[in-house]
């Protein structure tokens, strides 16, 4: 973004598809109206946008598709409020706005050659999803791959069919789990951190993406470090609530951090830099 | 800029306050200080109405440049889809517009302008409205004579005569004020219409500035202001004691100077509405309420101790000032009776992080105190 | 005024026994006061009982709820924590009420017009007179030319609800003004001239919402309708519209629960006389209800209860 343009001003897109991800959830896809804008969308995974709902306002979502597939850009959506309860209703062929991306990404760079561990909480896994599916659109850059996604109950898991078909994949271990044991369920059963440390993934050559709640973060981040991931290895986005995402409305800030700017994703040790205040 | 002439702006008659003004108000919006019952507010300027340059403008120059409600689009829908979405929607974007001259302001008023200066312009992504606000606004401020209790500029690198954030800067003598052009901008707006000021009067208004200075009880030394402050991040006792009386209403930060936190909403009517940014506070609960019902700043003390450190610890880390002025609005308006002085002053050296409820504090999610 | 020796000696006394007393200690100078949240022995050094105790500290009740509370109050603010217990805002069982006998404090707003209070020296409060020294002059006024208006009608100068009673319950003080005195010489003023008036007024309002947060009876306050936006009832915009729509709002909910104790209009930093807006109101539930709000714990407000012919309001027996 040029330092002079209208940090403000959302781009017009169009919803060109629905998915009902949960009760709670839905995906949109989303093409920016202007192609030549499209063309010039180019992020990195992690990276976020402002979706904005004329009338009710804006919020913060992750771009979860990823770089490498830009037929369009997705949004996968918990409706808590105003601006997502208003993105619920809508349907294909409505406008909304996009301002992005925003943010900083997944240190995809010093992530290359290495073992991956994503370890994600309902919703928490769209970012991973799109940090994923770049990795294995690069596939020989990375080494083993595995994944352990938990959420309330079955029916809370997002992306299913995409989770069955990477569950198919020889080249990547994909473990599920609920919060507790529900009919018709013969996965795991247990809190994301307990199961993590009942895998036991071996640290050495590894990093470990994580997102989810604040609590399940807290709590994996502490499982990690148990297994003996140390705190560069440790990867985290933080929530925050947002409005400019540009640094300037300054509600985002730990310390002198900004989440929107200097986020949202962390190394646990950067986390340990900032003041006790997430 | 270094323009240091000085120029006589009399009381009364040609060459005076309100002959200036009405000159000024031909090719601009001209605001002065108003008293009304406890508050002093700039209102558009009346030339019948008295002029009060007695009283500190009580929530500062800031609104000028950084109005409470901005309008940063509009937005027009051609239809509503089924669904009640919208097709074909239409974004207009707004500016600002218009020159404004500001006459009258307190110099740590107007010094808080250099701070928002920082965050807004310097950091990065530019604020486009406070770019546009910032160029048009001729800031002219008086010299304070007798500082108020609550006064504190000289704590942070202020002056009752800083000119830093004055295009103009005014001095009261006997019969008029003496006019030092701080900025070209300045410069422009008296070099036609002002006498140049006698080495006399110069002298008397410099006097007054010192006396002015002189006022003022020696500050106490800041410098590891913000060491101190951040190793008491997690003691909250201190900060539950601090906070004990505030009922986070946000009118320290809204009065502040230095403060530019905003929110962004939107206001829908029909097919149409406008997209605004409107102040914000730290002090209040929704500040940080996250959506998965998770608060990192629950109490009224997590969210003072934002307050406090962001002007006197986290600031000063990006920029290397304190995002203070001084003022004292906070002091004066506060409606329990807190006082920042007290805490920057009381808050004592630690050797290591004391943490007490901070951890534990978070259990108490969602509940605002 | 009771003395303030033997309040410290009835916190100390209470203390042990609760989580926190509150009460009031010397503020940025010597005419104001802040609250003070006594936990332990040392911080009771710092209680004071004076006439700059202005606030009224039942506003910290429901924000402490969960926790054994002790309060001090005056006379006025004890009807606040009568409505609050009524409403159950407030466990009566958690809480410890310190009452105080009280003849009058000293409204900053009415200090501020008779004195250049930013410049205080120094403060002396007599009997029956303020001395001020400001900006090298001294002023000698009448404690009545100071007090707040509520002071000056006052009617229950002594805390009506308390566990704990410290000093002597005095006759209520002689009403040297009518409380709705300015609200008559303000309603006296033709319709155009009050409009003007809140124009004017709400235009400097800053939408802080100090009078929403300082108001002991304002509960909601976090998910208050001013700022909620699901549903959406208020545009964030700062016109006056808005200032004014949530001053109104105010007002309505406050009806018949009110207590009038001002401090809304005392803590708004504009100086925007809100009070009288209660004032309306309270004088209309007077009249059709005959009810003073925080009087009785085991009351109900009339606007919580419904009857289906109210025997003051006059049906207009449209069909
Ligand atoms: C970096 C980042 C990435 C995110 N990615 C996703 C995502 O991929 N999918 C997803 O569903 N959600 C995501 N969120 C959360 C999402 O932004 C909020 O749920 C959304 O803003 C709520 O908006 P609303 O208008 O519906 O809620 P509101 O009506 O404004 O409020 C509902 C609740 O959400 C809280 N809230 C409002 N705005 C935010 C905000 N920006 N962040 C956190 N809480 C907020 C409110 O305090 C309130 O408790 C992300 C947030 C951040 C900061
Ligand atoms: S003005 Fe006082 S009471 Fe209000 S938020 Fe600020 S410190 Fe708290
Ligand atoms: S923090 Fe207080 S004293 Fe400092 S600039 Fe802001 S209002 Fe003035
Ligand atoms: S974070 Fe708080 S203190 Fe800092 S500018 Fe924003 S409102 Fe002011
Ligand atoms: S109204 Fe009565 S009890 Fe309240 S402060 Fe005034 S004199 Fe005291
Ligand atoms: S306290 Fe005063 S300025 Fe603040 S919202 Fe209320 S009326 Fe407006
Ligand atoms: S969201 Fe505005 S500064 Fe981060």
């Amino acid at each position: 973004m040029s330092k002079r343009a209208n940090p403000y001003l959302p781009q017009p897109g169009t919803i060109i598809d629905v998915v009902e991800e949960t009760p709670a959830i839905k995906t949109f896809r989303v093409v920016l109206d202007d192609p030549e804008a499209m063309l010039d969308f180019r992020f990195l995974p992690g990276q976020v946008a402002q979706l904005s709902v004329f009338g009710a306002g804006e919020a913060t979502f992750v771009i979860n598709s990823p770089p490498t597939r830009m037929e369009y850009l997705q949004f996968t959506v918990l409706r808590t409020g105003e601006v997502t309860a208003r993105l619920h209703a809508l349907g294909v062929g409505d406008h909304v706005g996009v301002r992005g991306p925003l943010g900083n990404h997944f240190p995809v760079a010093q992530l290359r050659g290495r073992d991956l561990l994503f370890v994600g909480g309902g919703i928490g896994m769209a970012p991973l999803r799109t940090l994923l599916l770049y990795v294995l659109d690069n596939r020989a850059d990375f080494g083993h791959l595995a994944l352990l996604y938990g959420a309330r109950t079955p029916q809370d898991f997002c992306f299913g069919e995409e989770l069955a078909t990477w569950g198919a994949r020889r080249d990547i271990d994909v473990v599920r789990t609920v919060d507790a044991p529900a009919e018709g369920w013969d996965g795991r059963v247990g809190l994301v951190p307990h199961v993590l440390e009942e895998l036991r993934p071996t640290a050495e050559g590894c990093t470990a993406v994580t997102c989810g709640p604040p609590v399940m973060i807290r709590f994996t981040v502490q499982a990690l470090e148990k297994l003996g991931f140390g705190p560069e290895r440790i990867v985290t986005t933080l929530e925050r609530r947002m409005k400019c995402g540009v640094g300037l409305c300054g509600r985002c800030n730990i310390g002198s951090v900004l989440v929107c700017r200097d986020g949202p994703v962390f190394t646990k040790a950067e986390l340990d830099l900032l003041p006790n205040d997430y | 800029m270094a323009v240091t002439q000085r120029f006589f702006l009399a009381h009364e008659g040609p060459g005076g306050v309100a002959a200036w003004l009405s000159a000024m108000a031909e090719t601009m919006r001209v605001m002065t200080p108003v008293r009304e019952g406890i508050s002093v507010v700039f209102r558009d300027h009346s030339p019948e109405a008295p002029l009060d340059f007695g009283g500190l403008d009580t929530a500062g120059p800031k609104a000028a440049v950084f109005p409470q409600t901005e309008y940063l689009l509009r937005y027009r829908a051609e239809r509503t889809a089924p669904v009640g979405g919208h097709r074909g929607v239409k974004l207009e974007e707004v500016r600002p517009e218009g020159d404004v001259l500001l006459f009258g302001a307190s110099p740590c008023g107007a010094r808080g302008l250099t701070l928002m200066d920082q965050v807004l312009l310097r950091d990065g992504v530019e604020d486009p409205c406070y770019r546009i606000w910032r160029e048009h606004a001729l800031v002219a401020a008086i010299v304070c004579q007798a500082p108020y209790s609550s006064c504190f500029c000289n704590w942070v690198g202020g002056a009752p005569d800083d000119a830093r954030g004055s295009d103009l800067l005014l001095a009261e003598i006997e019969d008029g004020f003496v006019v030092e052009a701080v900025t070209d901008k300045g410069l422009a707006a008296v070099r036609e219409r002002l006498a140049v000021a006698t080495e006399e009067q110069a002298r008397a208004a410099a006097e007054r500035a010192e006396a002015a200075r002189a006022a003022l009880p020696a500050p106490p030394d800041l410098d590891d202001c913000p060491a101190r402050l951040n190793a008491a991040f997690d003691d909250m006792d201190f900060w539950n004691e601090a906070a004990a009386g505030c009922i986070h209403c946000g009118a320290c930060t809204y009065a502040c100077p230095t403060c530019t936190c905003f929110n962004i909403t939107d206001e829908a009517s029909g097919l149409a509405g406008e997209r605004i940014r409107t102040w914000d506070s730290c002090m209040f609960p929704n500040y940080t309420q996250e959506a998965g019902g998770h608060n990192p700043r629950p109490t009224r003390a997590h969210r003072l101790r934002n307050r406090v450190l962001h002007k006197f610890a986290f600031h000063p880390a990006r920029f290397g000032e304190f995002s203070c002025t001084g003022c004292g609005r906070c002091i004066r308006l506060c409606p329990m009776g807190l006082d920042i002085r007290t805490i920057i002053r009381t808050i004592e050296p630690r050797t290591a992080t004391q943490t007490t409820e901070s951890r534990t504090g978070r259990a108490k999610e969602a509940k605002h105190v | 005024m009771a003395d303030v020796a033997a309040l410290r000696r009835t916190v100390l006394e209470i203390l042990p026994r609760v989580d926190l007393v509150i009460g009031w200690q010397r503020g940025p100078d010597a005419l104001r006061a802040a609250p003070l949240l006594m936990r332990n022995a040392a911080d009771v050094d710092r209680l004071i009982w004076d006439r700059t105790c202005v606030h009224n500290l039942a506003t910290f009740l429901p924000r402490e709820k969960g926790k054994k509370v002790a309060i001090i109050v005056k006379g006025c603010d004890s009807r606040s924590v009568i409505q609050l217990v009524q409403e159950g805002l407030v466990d009566r069982e958690d809480l410890t009420v310190i009452g105080l006998p009280c003849d009058g404090v000293v409204s900053q707003a009415k200090l501020r017009r008779a004195a250049d209070m930013d410049r205080l020296e120094s403060a002396e409060i007599g009997a029956d007179h303020v001395e001020i020294t400001a900006a090298g002059k001294t002023l000698r006024m009448a404690l009545d030319a100071v007090m707040p208006d509520k002071c000056l009608s006052c009617a229950y100068p002594n805390a009506l609800l308390f566990d704990r009673f410290v000093g002597d319950p005095m006759e209520p003080p002689q009403q040297r003004q009518d409380p709705y005195a300015r609200l008559d010489a303000f309603e006296a003023l033709p319709l155009e001239e009050r409009f003007d008036f809140w124009k004017r007024e709400m235009s400097r309002c800053i939408r802080c919402y100090a009078c929403r947060n300082a108001c002991p009876l304002c509960v909601c306050r976090d998910y208050c309708l001013a700022e909620s936006r699901q549903p959406h009832y208020q545009s964030q915009e700062s016109d006056v519209r808005e200032k004014w729509f949530f001053q109104l709002i105010h007002a309505t909910h406050l009806a018949g629960r009110c207590t009038e104790c001002g401090e809304c209009e005392r803590a708004c930093p504009m100086g925007i006389p809100v009070l009288l807006f209660k004032k309306k109101l309270g004088r209309i539930m007077t009249e059709l209800f005959q009810y003073e709000a925080g009087l009785d714990v085991s009351a109900t407000a009339p606007l919580l209860t419904f009857q289906a012919e109210e025997e003051n309001i006059v049906e207009k027996q449209w069909l």
